[in-house]
Protein backbone atom coordinates (compact mmCIF):
# COMPACT_ATOMS: atom_id res chain seq x y z
CA UNK A 1 0.00 0.00 0.00
CA UNK A 2 2.91 2.29 1.00
CA UNK A 3 4.53 1.70 -2.58
CA UNK A 4 1.24 2.02 -4.36
CA UNK A 5 0.59 5.45 -3.03
CA UNK A 6 4.14 6.90 -3.65
CA UNK A 7 3.40 6.18 -7.33
CA UNK A 8 0.33 7.81 -7.08
CA UNK A 9 1.26 11.07 -5.19
CA UNK A 10 4.36 11.33 -7.84
CA UNK A 11 1.67 10.72 -10.67
CA UNK A 12 -0.01 13.43 -8.65
CA UNK A 13 2.77 15.82 -7.87
CA UNK A 14 2.29 15.55 -4.13
CA UNK A 15 5.75 13.78 -3.68
CA UNK A 16 8.85 12.61 -4.93
CA UNK A 17 9.24 15.45 -7.48
CA UNK A 18 13.04 15.34 -7.13
CA UNK A 19 12.59 11.94 -9.03
CA UNK A 20 11.34 10.84 -12.17
CA UNK A 21 8.66 8.94 -13.07
CA UNK A 22 10.21 6.15 -14.13
CA UNK A 23 12.82 6.39 -11.20
CA UNK A 24 10.08 5.85 -8.88
CA UNK A 25 8.59 3.39 -10.28
CA UNK A 26 11.91 1.47 -10.61
CA UNK A 27 11.91 1.91 -6.75
CA UNK A 28 8.47 0.86 -6.22
CA UNK A 29 7.85 -1.35 -8.45
CA UNK A 30 9.29 -4.27 -6.79
CA UNK A 31 7.85 -3.63 -3.69
CA UNK A 32 4.39 -3.24 -4.88
CA UNK A 33 4.73 -6.79 -6.75
CA UNK A 34 6.06 -8.47 -3.60
CA UNK A 35 3.89 -7.03 -0.76
CA UNK A 36 0.82 -8.21 -4.10
CA UNK A 37 2.59 -11.71 -3.87
CA UNK A 38 2.69 -12.13 -0.23
CA UNK A 39 -0.65 -11.03 -0.15
CA UNK A 40 -1.49 -13.55 -2.49
CA UNK A 41 0.38 -16.18 -0.61
CA UNK A 42 -1.47 -15.53 2.86
CA UNK A 43 -4.36 -14.84 1.45
CA UNK A 44 -4.92 -18.11 0.20
CA UNK A 45 -3.90 -19.80 3.07
CA UNK A 46 -6.50 -17.79 4.46
CA UNK A 47 -9.10 -19.44 1.88
CA UNK A 48 -8.23 -22.54 2.63
CA UNK A 49 -8.22 -22.40 6.43
CA UNK A 50 -11.59 -21.46 6.28
CA UNK A 51 -12.99 -21.66 2.82
CA UNK A 52 -16.64 -21.14 3.49
CA UNK A 53 -15.90 -18.38 5.61
CA UNK A 54 -14.36 -16.47 2.94
CA UNK A 55 -15.80 -18.12 -0.36
CA UNK A 56 -19.90 -17.97 0.65
CA UNK A 57 -19.47 -13.53 0.49
CA UNK A 58 -20.22 -10.92 -1.60
CA UNK A 59 -17.06 -9.06 -0.11
CA UNK A 60 -14.75 -11.28 -0.92
CA UNK A 61 -16.02 -12.05 -4.65
CA UNK A 62 -16.36 -7.93 -5.35
CA UNK A 63 -12.65 -7.70 -3.86
CA UNK A 64 -10.91 -10.27 -6.17
CA UNK A 65 -12.84 -8.72 -9.15
CA UNK A 66 -11.42 -5.13 -8.04
CA UNK A 67 -7.95 -6.74 -7.20
CA UNK A 68 -7.63 -8.03 -11.13
CA UNK A 69 -8.96 -4.85 -12.45
CA UNK A 70 -6.05 -2.89 -10.36
CA UNK A 71 -3.24 -5.16 -10.65
CA UNK A 72 -3.75 -5.68 -14.63
CA UNK A 73 -3.86 -1.41 -14.30
CA UNK A 74 -1.00 -1.10 -12.45
CA UNK A 75 1.04 -3.75 -14.80
CA UNK A 76 -0.46 -2.17 -17.72
CA UNK A 77 1.20 1.28 -16.35
CA UNK A 78 4.47 0.22 -15.90
CA UNK A 79 4.75 -1.50 -19.33
CA UNK A 80 4.11 1.75 -21.11
CA UNK A 81 5.91 3.76 -18.95
CA UNK A 82 8.94 1.56 -20.03
CA UNK A 83 7.38 1.87 -23.89
CA UNK A 84 6.95 5.52 -23.79
CA UNK A 85 9.26 7.11 -21.41
CA UNK A 86 9.67 9.98 -22.74
CA UNK A 87 6.00 10.71 -23.38
CA UNK A 88 5.17 9.30 -19.84
CA UNK A 89 7.53 11.89 -18.45
CA UNK A 90 7.43 15.21 -20.51
CA UNK A 91 3.05 15.34 -21.72
CA UNK A 92 1.16 12.00 -20.10
CA UNK A 93 1.90 12.63 -16.07
CA UNK A 94 0.83 16.55 -16.38
CA UNK A 95 -2.61 15.85 -18.16
CA UNK A 96 -5.72 16.30 -15.97
CA UNK A 97 -7.22 13.28 -17.38
CA UNK A 98 -4.38 10.40 -16.32
CA UNK A 99 -4.22 12.38 -11.96
CA UNK A 100 -7.93 11.91 -12.41
CA UNK A 101 -7.40 7.99 -13.29
CA UNK A 102 -4.52 7.94 -10.62
CA UNK A 103 -7.16 9.21 -8.29
CA UNK A 104 -9.63 6.60 -9.09
CA UNK A 105 -7.47 3.90 -9.32
CA UNK A 106 -5.93 4.65 -5.95
CA UNK A 107 -9.89 4.59 -5.01
CA UNK A 108 -9.93 0.86 -6.12
CA UNK A 109 -7.37 0.10 -3.84
CA UNK A 110 -9.16 1.83 -0.76
CA UNK A 111 -12.37 -0.12 -1.56
CA UNK A 112 -10.56 -3.52 -2.05
CA UNK A 113 -9.36 -3.15 1.93
CA UNK A 114 -12.83 -1.74 3.03
CA UNK A 115 -14.15 -5.31 1.43
CA UNK A 116 -11.75 -7.15 2.48
CA UNK A 117 -12.54 -6.19 6.18
CA UNK A 118 -16.14 -6.89 5.07
CA UNK A 119 -15.28 -10.32 4.49
CA UNK A 120 -15.77 -10.73 8.13
CA UNK A 121 -19.00 -8.29 8.14
CA UNK A 122 -20.85 -9.77 4.88
CA UNK A 123 -24.08 -8.91 6.28
CA UNK A 124 -23.72 -5.56 5.50
CA UNK A 125 -24.73 -6.17 1.72
CA UNK A 126 -28.25 -7.51 2.51
CA UNK A 127 -29.44 -9.74 0.33
CA UNK A 128 -26.80 -9.55 -1.87
CA UNK A 129 -24.71 -11.52 0.34
CA UNK A 130 -25.24 -15.34 -0.38
CA UNK A 131 -24.31 -15.63 3.47
CA UNK A 132 -27.48 -14.51 4.92
CA UNK A 133 -29.87 -16.18 2.25
CA UNK A 134 -29.52 -19.50 4.95
CA UNK B 1 -14.42 9.18 38.89
CA UNK B 2 -11.92 6.01 38.61
CA UNK B 3 -11.23 4.06 35.77
CA UNK B 4 -13.77 1.34 36.00
CA UNK B 5 -16.41 4.05 36.14
CA UNK B 6 -15.05 6.23 33.56
CA UNK B 7 -14.88 3.27 31.00
CA UNK B 8 -18.67 2.13 31.66
CA UNK B 9 -19.42 5.73 31.18
CA UNK B 10 -17.52 5.83 27.78
CA UNK B 11 -19.19 2.63 26.75
CA UNK B 12 -22.71 3.57 27.66
CA UNK B 13 -22.28 6.96 25.60
CA UNK B 14 -24.93 7.97 22.93
CA UNK B 15 -21.77 7.80 20.20
CA UNK B 16 -20.46 4.32 21.60
CA UNK B 17 -24.42 3.17 21.36
CA UNK B 18 -25.10 4.07 18.04
CA UNK B 19 -21.65 2.19 16.80
CA UNK B 20 -23.06 -0.74 18.86
CA UNK B 21 -26.29 -0.38 17.62
CA UNK B 22 -25.55 -0.02 13.97
CA UNK B 23 -24.82 -3.00 11.49
CA UNK B 24 -22.61 -0.58 9.46
CA UNK B 25 -21.00 2.02 11.53
CA UNK B 26 -18.47 -0.55 13.35
CA UNK B 27 -17.35 -2.42 9.96
CA UNK B 28 -16.94 0.70 8.22
CA UNK B 29 -14.85 2.24 10.71
CA UNK B 30 -12.96 -0.97 11.23
CA UNK B 31 -11.96 -1.00 7.74
CA UNK B 32 -10.88 3.05 7.86
CA UNK B 33 -8.57 1.85 10.27
CA UNK B 34 -7.46 -0.86 8.48
CA UNK B 35 -6.86 1.32 5.47
CA UNK B 36 -5.32 4.31 7.73
CA UNK B 37 -3.00 1.44 9.14
CA UNK B 38 -1.78 0.08 5.84
CA UNK B 39 -0.96 3.64 5.06
CA UNK B 40 0.93 4.46 8.35
CA UNK B 41 3.02 0.94 8.12
CA UNK B 42 3.87 1.34 4.52
CA UNK B 43 5.05 5.19 4.63
CA UNK B 44 7.25 4.77 7.99
CA UNK B 45 8.53 1.23 6.23
CA UNK B 46 9.78 3.49 3.10
CA UNK B 47 11.73 5.68 5.73
CA UNK B 48 13.39 3.02 7.80
CA UNK B 49 14.55 1.37 4.77
CA UNK B 50 16.53 3.84 3.81
CA UNK B 51 17.86 4.60 7.12
CA UNK B 52 18.70 0.62 6.75
CA UNK B 53 20.26 1.47 3.22
CA UNK B 54 18.07 -0.89 1.97
CA UNK B 55 16.25 1.12 -0.70
CA UNK B 56 15.87 4.59 -2.17
CA UNK B 57 19.50 5.01 -0.90
CA UNK B 58 20.34 7.91 -3.62
CA UNK B 59 17.83 10.32 -1.98
CA UNK B 60 17.92 12.60 0.59
CA UNK B 61 16.70 11.57 4.04
CA UNK B 62 15.77 14.88 4.26
CA UNK B 63 13.51 15.33 1.53
CA UNK B 64 12.02 12.27 1.59
CA UNK B 65 11.11 12.72 5.32
CA UNK B 66 9.68 15.81 4.31
CA UNK B 67 8.15 14.17 1.28
CA UNK B 68 6.45 11.30 3.04
CA UNK B 69 5.82 12.07 7.12
CA UNK B 70 3.27 14.33 6.44
CA UNK B 71 1.14 11.77 4.97
CA UNK B 72 1.94 9.25 7.95
CA UNK B 73 0.87 11.64 10.24
CA UNK B 74 -2.34 11.91 8.48
CA UNK B 75 -2.66 8.41 8.50
CA UNK B 76 -1.81 7.86 11.91
CA UNK B 77 -4.62 10.69 13.31
CA UNK B 78 -6.72 8.85 11.41
CA UNK B 79 -6.03 4.99 12.59
CA UNK B 80 -6.09 7.31 16.47
CA UNK B 81 -9.29 8.48 15.29
CA UNK B 82 -11.35 5.43 14.24
CA UNK B 83 -9.43 3.17 17.00
CA UNK B 84 -10.56 5.19 19.87
CA UNK B 85 -14.38 4.89 18.40
CA UNK B 86 -13.94 0.87 18.33
CA UNK B 87 -12.62 1.09 21.75
CA UNK B 88 -15.75 3.16 23.30
CA UNK B 89 -18.26 0.23 22.00
CA UNK B 90 -16.84 -1.75 24.54
CA UNK B 91 -14.43 -0.24 26.63
CA UNK B 92 -14.04 -2.14 29.43
CA UNK B 93 -13.47 -5.37 27.41
CA UNK B 94 -10.66 -3.70 25.33
CA UNK B 95 -9.34 -2.16 27.97
CA UNK B 96 -8.16 -5.50 30.35
CA UNK B 97 -7.32 -6.89 27.36
CA UNK B 98 -3.90 -8.24 26.67
CA UNK B 99 -3.07 -7.69 23.38
CA UNK B 100 -4.96 -4.00 23.56
CA UNK B 101 -2.48 -2.97 26.33
CA UNK B 102 0.42 -4.88 24.27
CA UNK B 103 -0.37 -3.10 21.67
CA UNK B 104 -0.72 0.36 23.48
CA UNK B 105 3.19 -0.11 25.07
CA UNK B 106 4.15 -0.58 21.93
CA UNK B 107 2.73 2.34 20.25
CA UNK B 108 3.99 4.50 23.35
CA UNK B 109 7.20 2.39 22.79
CA UNK B 110 7.98 3.42 18.89
CA UNK B 111 7.03 7.04 20.31
CA UNK B 112 9.77 6.74 22.19
CA UNK B 113 12.29 5.26 19.71
CA UNK B 114 11.50 7.91 17.34
CA UNK B 115 12.16 10.41 20.53
CA UNK B 116 15.74 8.73 20.44
CA UNK B 117 16.40 9.41 16.94
CA UNK B 118 15.51 12.90 17.18
CA UNK B 119 18.07 12.95 19.91
CA UNK B 120 20.94 10.89 18.15
CA UNK B 121 21.20 10.64 14.62
CA UNK B 122 18.04 13.30 14.00
CA UNK B 123 20.61 15.95 15.35
CA UNK B 124 23.64 15.32 12.96
CA UNK B 125 21.73 14.54 9.57
CA UNK B 126 23.36 16.88 7.66
CA UNK B 127 26.25 15.35 7.73
CA UNK B 128 24.50 11.96 6.82
CA UNK B 129 21.91 13.24 4.61
CA UNK B 130 23.08 11.86 1.30
CA UNK B 131 25.15 8.91 2.84
CA UNK B 132 23.81 5.51 1.34
CA UNK B 133 22.33 4.94 5.39
CA UNK B 134 22.55 6.11 8.83
CA UNK B 135 24.74 5.93 11.55
CA UNK B 136 24.24 2.90 13.67
CA UNK B 137 22.39 4.95 16.42
CA UNK B 138 19.85 5.81 13.23
CA UNK B 139 19.71 1.81 11.88
CA UNK B 140 19.11 0.44 15.10
CA UNK B 141 16.06 2.80 15.90
CA UNK B 142 14.62 1.70 12.17
CA UNK B 143 15.17 -2.07 12.76
CA UNK B 144 13.53 -1.81 16.02
CA UNK B 145 11.06 0.61 14.13
CA UNK B 146 10.14 -2.10 11.63
CA UNK B 147 10.30 -4.80 14.23
CA UNK B 148 7.37 -2.39 16.62
CA UNK B 149 4.81 -1.91 13.72
CA UNK B 150 5.02 -5.26 12.48
CA UNK B 151 3.94 -6.41 15.90
CA UNK B 152 1.54 -3.62 16.40
CA UNK B 153 -0.58 -4.86 13.58
CA UNK B 154 -0.41 -7.96 14.78
CA UNK B 155 -1.79 -7.21 18.13
CA UNK B 156 -4.36 -5.06 16.83
CA UNK B 157 -5.12 -8.27 14.81
CA UNK B 158 -5.21 -10.42 17.98
CA UNK B 159 -7.70 -7.86 19.72
CA UNK B 160 -10.46 -8.83 17.20
CA UNK B 161 -9.68 -12.38 17.49
CA UNK B 162 -10.07 -12.30 21.77
CA UNK B 163 -12.61 -9.84 22.12
CA UNK B 164 -15.41 -10.73 19.63
CA UNK B 165 -18.74 -10.03 20.80
CA UNK B 166 -20.04 -12.30 17.90
CA UNK B 167 -17.95 -15.39 18.68
CA UNK B 168 -20.63 -17.63 17.55
CA UNK B 169 -20.34 -20.03 14.68
CA UNK B 170 -22.91 -19.12 12.14
CA UNK B 171 -23.76 -22.36 9.59
CA UNK B 172 -23.24 -21.90 6.16
CA UNK B 173 -26.34 -21.13 3.90
CA UNK B 174 -28.67 -24.11 3.90
CA UNK B 175 -28.16 -26.23 0.50
CA UNK B 176 -24.48 -25.32 0.00
CA UNK B 177 -22.68 -28.87 0.73
CA UNK B 178 -19.28 -27.29 0.50
CA UNK B 179 -17.71 -31.02 0.15
CA UNK B 180 -19.47 -31.16 -3.16
CA UNK B 181 -17.68 -28.51 -4.28
CA UNK B 182 -14.77 -29.84 -3.30
CA UNK B 183 -15.30 -33.28 -4.64
CA UNK B 184 -14.84 -35.19 -1.48
CA UNK B 185 -17.39 -36.39 0.55
CA UNK B 186 -17.44 -35.42 4.53
CA UNK B 187 -15.67 -38.34 6.02
CA UNK B 188 -12.27 -37.79 4.43
CA UNK B 189 -12.49 -33.90 4.29
CA UNK B 190 -9.79 -33.86 6.68
CA UNK B 191 -11.47 -30.44 8.44
CA UNK B 192 -12.08 -29.87 11.86
CA UNK B 193 -15.17 -31.24 13.34
CA UNK B 194 -15.82 -28.51 15.66
CA UNK B 195 -14.86 -25.54 13.54
CA UNK B 196 -12.96 -22.76 15.45
CA UNK B 197 -15.41 -19.65 16.49
CA UNK B 198 -16.27 -17.39 13.69
CA UNK B 199 -14.50 -14.36 14.72
CA UNK B 200 -14.10 -11.10 13.68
Amino acid sequence: MGSVFMIYLRILGWAGMDQTLRQTTIRFGPWLTGGLSLMLVTGILMVIGEPVRELVTFSFWLKMFLVAVSTLIAAAFQITLRKHEQLWEETLVNRKSIKGLAIATFLIWVCIIILGRLIAYDHVWGPWSPATKA
Amino acid sequence: MDIAAFLEWLEASGLATRIRDSNYLFPLIESTHVFGLALVFGTIAIIDLRLLGIASTQRSVRRMASDILKWTWAAFALTALTGSLMFITNAPVYYHNFFFRAKMLLLALSGVNMLVFELTAGRTIHGWDRAPSAPRTGKVVAALSLVMWVSIIFMGRMIGFTTSRAAVAVPPPAGLNFDDFLQRTPNDSGGTKNPPPRNK
